[in-house]
């Protein structure tokens, strides 16, 4: 079987780590774009029966522990979930919509998910984001946003944490922005 | 720098998460059409001085193409619309 490796691979997170900022890369999760709109017919019970429901604008419903369903636009949301289960959601996903005007796309491979924590990873978002992350970004709400000059998806599940997940090919761009602006809190 | 609101993410956004997308409302010609108003459709754009109706898309966010009422002499912002407004006010 072929090695499992990410876009970051060998990259030293631990490098970053200071006291008031860490980094670590969350790798064993796999992405899903699902694309319909709330309002079609026979949307709400196929969905029902997956176990999704369709967050409102910028906002995420279910957990990372199971299925995290995040808002994209008013027809698509990415739903994050563990790897070892994302074969068969996208089996069972497909059989459920068939027939329904939406898509399943799996996109695994095609982001990398970052958590940042520590006290001052505002101050280093800040450096990067045209939005105010630590004014706006509320605990249960994703935005799609600028990092330098990336296009990123920047969500908050809980106080401590906030997950930046740039497309894999500006993973190495997102993290060397990450480790200048965080020189100063090391 | 402009502060646009997107009428999908209900915020308002830098400009710098959407990009121009051109005059709004420019009808395509039928088949039949002359090379002179093929060329028209095309090439030639009113450029006003004032009020203009633009289309903007929020590139680096949800990625919806949408209208914008703006004065392009003051910046003010006197509308930001969907499509789907004008549809439903037709």
């Amino acid at each position: 079987m072929a090695k499992f490796e990410t876009a970051l691979e060998g990259r030293d997170f631990n490098a970053l780590a200071g006291n008031g900022f860490q980094v670590s890369e969350e790798r064993h999760y796999g992405y899903v774009v699902l694309r319909i709109r709330s309002s079609t017919t026979g949307a709400a019970e196929a969905l029902a029966n997956l176990g999704i429901q369709l967050p409102s604008a910028l906002g995420v419903t279910g957990s990372l522990d199971t299925k995290l369903v995040k808002w994209i636009s008013p027809d698509e949301y990415l739903i994050t979930l563990s790897l070892s289960q994302k074969d068969a959601f996208i089996k069972d996903a497909k059989a459920a919509l068939q027939g329904i005007f939406a898509a399943v796309v799996d996109n695994s491979g095609g982001y990398s998910l970052l958590k940042l924590s520590g006290e001052h990873v505002y101050e280093v978002l800040a450096k990067n984001c045209v939005y105010d992350c630590s004014q706006f970004l509320s605990e249960g709400k994703v935005v799609s946003t600028l990092f330098s000059k990336a296009t990123v998806l920047i969500y908050r599940l809980d106080a401590q944490h906030i997950y930046l997940m740039p497309r894999w090919s500006f993973a190495d761009y997102v993290f060397q922005a990450l480790e200048l602006s965080s020189r100063e809190f090391r | 720098m402009l502060l646009i609101h997107c009428p999908y993410c209900g915020e308002l956004r830098d400009e710098q998460e959407y990009r121009y997308a051109g005059e709004a409302f420019i009808q395509r010609p039928g088949l039949a059409c002359t090379d002179e108003q093929w060329g028209d459709y095309v090439f030639n754009r009113t450029n006003p001085k004032g009020k203009t109706v633009e289309q903007w898309a929020h590139a680096a966010g949800c990625r919806k193409l949408f209208v914008v009422e703006r004065n392009n002499v003051t910046n003010e912002i006197y509308a930001v619309r969907t499509f789907e407004s004008y549809k439903e006010q037709a």
